[in-house]
């Protein structure tokens, strides 16, 4: 027999089905006849007929086991039992498969997030063979190189294999007869794409020879921005449009599956390098960021070595900069998420694994009743010799079959879970953060399933093979009482699921509180009538310092005379969101620290009234004035910290602070000293120290506007603020104009979707553990109907029967808050590991969780323990 | 005793069905005629229990089956052996008479004694 037909008669086809069909038909068909034709009528004959073929069906099950291997006959047999006795208890069946889909769902709907995220590779040719380069400093493990240290580094890349470079740039977009627009470019080298291995849709990648300053105004177009800002048109290759002020052509577009939202999914615009003269001699600043694919012979070994000799090389020819770098590689696909998102990642898919195993335990429970109720059953077949194996077979068979239909739906609560996911991400800038459900996913779900159906009929399993078989059936038709045994086996499960919940439920209580009091903490800031935006002047227009100076002289002058704008600002960053600028400090008339061990200190720069636009208050000293310009003094405005920390006991008002530059310390006069300010992100920590120079005196191309209103709509004076910039230069990009209010929640979605996981996860957990102490405590009662009708005939009042219930359900609740407690505390720490930067109150979250279980453990009992206080005595006992 | 006849029958339906085709391709309705014919109708056996058996034998590749049209002129699968299934019959018709032979002269021996 071909193996295709064996295949085939593995599976009970249609045309087969019919084709037996005919042909039994037909056997009949002439029977009748015969009949007919010895004087019979139609339908005697067709009587007659059937009796002398015999039973229909049961050859037709003959002949389908004949077409199976005979396990597989058995199987199928096996299953049509599970079946049956599954569809005489549908009420057990539709809650066991209603928690199988929310418990297996949560659980694939966060591995589907995981493998999103962390799992599935990039979009590049052969991604694995990627790695990202760092030079790692004793600030910055992650550094970027210089542009010089790039050049020198070229000249050896031949040994290493491709090492293609990129630098993020702003680019001011203008197109003929539309408004600017601020985008995320980068620069890269003209190898960049072929060592990604992606190839532009339309037209073509850069050429070695438009890496030259010169022929460097060529543009290539992710796909998102070829259909938002070129509506998807084809001619769009030769197009010419001014970028930073000056004219570029477009010469291609990039594959919609380049930009991937996890790693610089959010970059519109590519440019060749076009390294400037002042670049090429540049040491100190690192600019350049690297991806490499080493060669395929080389091992991970080979590659980090020739990565330490470059770094041993450049520390030795240009020590005052790369003295204590080191280069090291890390694979690309492992850096889209970092080492605490992986873990919080699989503390989400972990903590959905509590809710399975809550789900788990019930079903266990509900199993393990039934198995009892079947007990007399089960000795049954064990007395007539049945082995164990065929005693669990059974029920092995009806776990197998809820959890696969449970995992069918799961994947559909799944579905629903990554919808909304994608949704709650989806940022300002419509950067769709995606999350697929692939074969890695479905595989999940099923192994998940069959790891469920497995795990929630060891209980019962565990109880048939145990059963007594003559106390079973000396027991009569009566359900077997169950032993102390299996009610311990019970408690244990009940037990484990508040432990569980009491986790869960810690652990979203005690994230969310962190998280509210971190985004509602205003230190040293106001976001209350503040409308801030992102302005980005174009160097054509604005080649020098002083035309940037003019400008934002007109621009204050400008909204600060708007309608309901009391004051306004600009400044490098603001107080609510991370600064990135960290610089290098010494105070004045001090022992100098050895160099490299100066400490980091955030700097911003700010125009004069930044500080009562803000909110953030000057606590001594002065703020700055429209005197403080590039001609005069330099001036800095430090935090408490840094005063603190720089002039202990003393005042640090007139004290000299100083800048490391690279030949020595550009210093300033400390004018006065500020409130510290926090940003509103929990999990990223800042140098505590941070100054301020007059915008005045450190101009640049980039800028924040902020406009503090006496409380007027701000849906009024955005539009206002929008055509002020315009009316101050058509070509200037405004991006992200919004209230602070809305900047601070727009930038904590993520936070806030991660909080939206916890709680849901928790709810679900805290929901089946009510559930199951719920059906548990009820069938106590059940089994101890006689018991309670015995106490209420000898004298027991009812509220004692109820008494007696609440407490055998609060003390399960208590001894499972008691081991969950311990566990939210580890939780906690975790938490705390993840997000240095939240305060969490643990011990008074921890206790609040534990009473809110208690007080559901409650109420789960109390329902069934009215049940038991409505027991009549005579009944009661006359069933016994 | 029902059950005693059952089993007998089942152990030689197969032979009486691959006995029957060796004379040529036939349908499920004419080898029950003919098994019936041939025994004289001493062999009475619900004639639908013949279906289990051909596919049964059909699966061990004894005989190979072919949609046709009958002399009434419907459809019906007709069966014919294989050459696999003329090797089984020869086995299966030594393996009867030695058997039979064996029963006969134990009852023989018993009657005898």
């Amino acid at each position: 027999m071909t193996i295709r037909k064996k295949l085939g008669r593995l599976f009970r086809s249609r045309r087969q089905e019919l084709e037996m069909e005919t042909e039994l038909q037909f056997h009949l068909n002439q029977l009748a006849e015969e009949f007919m034709a010895e004087g019979l009528d139609r339908e005697s004959a067709e009587r007659a007929a059937k009796k002398e073929f015999g039973p229909m069906a049961v050859y037709k099950e003959q002949i389908w086991d004949s077409w199976r291997p005979p396990a597989l006959a058995d199987i199928h047999r096996s299953f049509q039992l599970a079946l049956r006795s599954l569809r005489r208890s549908p009420g057990f069946t539709a809650i066991a498969i209603l928690t199988l889909a929310l418990g297996i769902g949560a659980n694939t709907g966060m591995f589907s997030v995981m493998n999103s995220i962390m799992i599935r590779p990039l979009p590049y040719g052969n991604s694995e063979g990627l790695d990202r380069i760092y030079r790692a400093t004793p600030e910055n493990p992650k550094g970027a190189i210089s542009p010089a240290d790039l050049l020198d580094l070229r000249q050896e890349a031949e040994a290493y294999g491709e090492i293609a470079v990129y630098a993020y740039v702003d680019m001011t977009i203008v197109q003929p007869g539309k408004p600017a627009d601020l985008t995320h470019g980068i620069r890269v080298s003209s190898n960049y794409f072929d060592t990604l291995q992606v190839t532009p849709i339309l037209g073509r990648s850069f050429s070695l020879e438009e890496e030259i300053l010169g022929n460097h105004r060529v543009l290539l177009l992710s796909y998102a921005t070829w259909q938002r800002q070129f509506g998807g048109e084809f001619d769009v290759i030769g197009r010419t449009v001014r970028v930073n002020g000056e004219p570029h052509e477009i010469i291609g577009v990039l594959p919609e599956s380049y930009s991937d939202w996890r790693y610089m999914g959010h970059v519109d615009i590519f440019r060749p390098l076009g390294l400037t003269p002042e670049e090429t001699q540049e040491r100190a600043e690192t600019t350049m960021h690297l991806i490499g694919r080493p060669h395929p012979h080389l091992d991970r070994e080979e590659s980090h070595t020739f990565l330490s000799a470059i770094s041993e090389k450049l520390a030795g020819t240009h020590p005052e900069v790369n003295e204590g770098s080191y280069w090291w590689a890390q694979p690309l696909n492992l850096i889209v998420a970092d080492a605490p998102s992986r873990g919080v990642l699989s503390m989400i898919v972990g903590l959905s694994g509590f809710v399975l195993l809550i789900g788990c335990s019930n079903l266990a429970n509900l199993m393990l009743a039934r198995t009892i109720a079947r007990s007399r059953e089960f000795a049954m077949r064990s007395a007539l010799g049945a082995s164990r194996l065929q005693l669990l077979k059974p029920l092995v068979l009806e776990a197998l079959i809820l959890s696969l239909m449970g995992g069918v739906l799961a994947v559909l609560v799944a579905v629903w879970v990554t919808d909304w996911l994608t949704l709650a991400s989806t940022n300002l800038e419509g950067d769709v953060a995606a999350f697929y459900l692939d074969w890695r996913v479905l595989a999940w779900a099923l192994a998940a399933s069959v790891a469920t159906a497995i795990a929630f009929s060891l209980a019962p399993g565990l109880f048939a093979m145990r059963i007594d078989v003559n106390e079973a059936l000396k027991s009569g038709g009566r359900t077997v009482s169950p032993g102390r045994g299996h009610q311990r086996l019970s408690k244990i499960l009940i037990i484990g699921q508040f432990a569980m919940a009491m986790i869960l439920l810690a652990g979203a209580a005690l994230y969310g509180k962190g998280l509210h009091d971190a985004t509602s903490r205003r230190f040293g800031w106001d976001s209350q009538n503040l409308i801030t935006g992102q302005i980005l002047l174009p160097e054509g227009t604005y080649p020098d310092q002083e035309s940037i100076r003019v400008f934002h002289q007109e621009t204050l002058e400008k909204l600060e005379a708007l309608p309901g704008a009391v004051s306004a600002s600009i400044s490098y960053y603001n107080p609510f969101l991370p600064w990135h600028n960290p610089q290098r400090f010494v105070p004045g008339g001090k022992n100098l620290p050895e160099p490299g061990r100066e400490p980091l200190v955030e700097v911003n720069a700010v125009t004069p009234r930044y500080f009562e636009t803000m909110g953030t208050p000057v606590h001594t000293g002065r703020g700055f004035l429209d005197s403080d310009t590039l001609n005069s003094p330099k001036v800095f405005i430090i935090n408490q910290y840094m005063a603190e920390a720089f002039f202990p006991g003393e005042n640090p008002i007139g004290q000299q602070v100083g800048a490391v530059d690279e030949s020595g310390y550009i210093w300033g006069e400390v004018v006065g000293v500020a409130s510290n300010v926090q940003s509103v992100f929990p999990d990223t920590q800042q140098w505590r120290y941070q100054l301020y120079t007059p915008m005045a005196q450190a101009l640049e191309h980039r800028g924040e506007i902020a406009v503090k209103t006496n409380g007027a709509d701000p849906e009024m004076l955005l539009p206002l603020i929008r055509q002020t910039m315009t009316e101050m230069d058509p070509d200037l990009p405004l991006r992200y104009l919004r209230t602070a209010d809305t900047a601070v929640e727009d930038d904590t979605y993520q936070q806030r979707v991660l909080y939206g996981i916890l709680s849901g996860l928790a709810y679900l957990g805290l929901g089946l553990a009510a559930l199951g102490i719920y059906g548990v405590i009820s069938r106590t009662i059940v089994l101890r109907t006689g018991e309670f009708g015995i106490r209420l005939a000898i004298g027991a009042r009812v509220h004692h029967i109820m008494r007696m219930v609440l407490i055998s359900g609060l003390k399960l609740s208590l001894a499972g808050a008691g081991i969950g407690i311990a566990g939210a505390y580890g939780f906690a720490h975790l938490i705390v590991m993840a997000f240095p930067g939240l305060n969490l109150d643990i011990v008074p979250v921890i206790f609040g969780t534990a009473l809110v279980l208690i007080f559901v453990s409650l109420a789960a009992s109390f329902l069934p323990s009215r049940r038991a206080s409505r027991i009549s005595p005579t009944e009661a006992l006359r069933a016994e | 005793m029902e059950k005693v006849r059952k089993e007998l029958l089942q152990g030689t339906l197969d032979l009486l069905v691959l006995k029957t085709l060796a004379t040529g391709s036939l349908h499920g309705w004419d080898i029950a005629k003919r098994i019936a014919v041939v025994s004289n109708n001493r062999l009475s056996l619900k004639q639908g229990s013949l279906y289990p058996a051909l596919h049964r034998l059909e699966g061990r590749n004894w005989i190979e089956a072919e949609w046709g049209v009958s002399d009434a002129g419907r459809s019906a699968k007709f069966y014919k052996l294989t050459p696999k299934g003329k090797k089984q019959l020869t086995e299966e018709k030594d393996h009867w008479h030695s058997f039979a032979a064996a029963m006969a002269s134990v009852l023989g021996m018993e009657e005898s004694s």
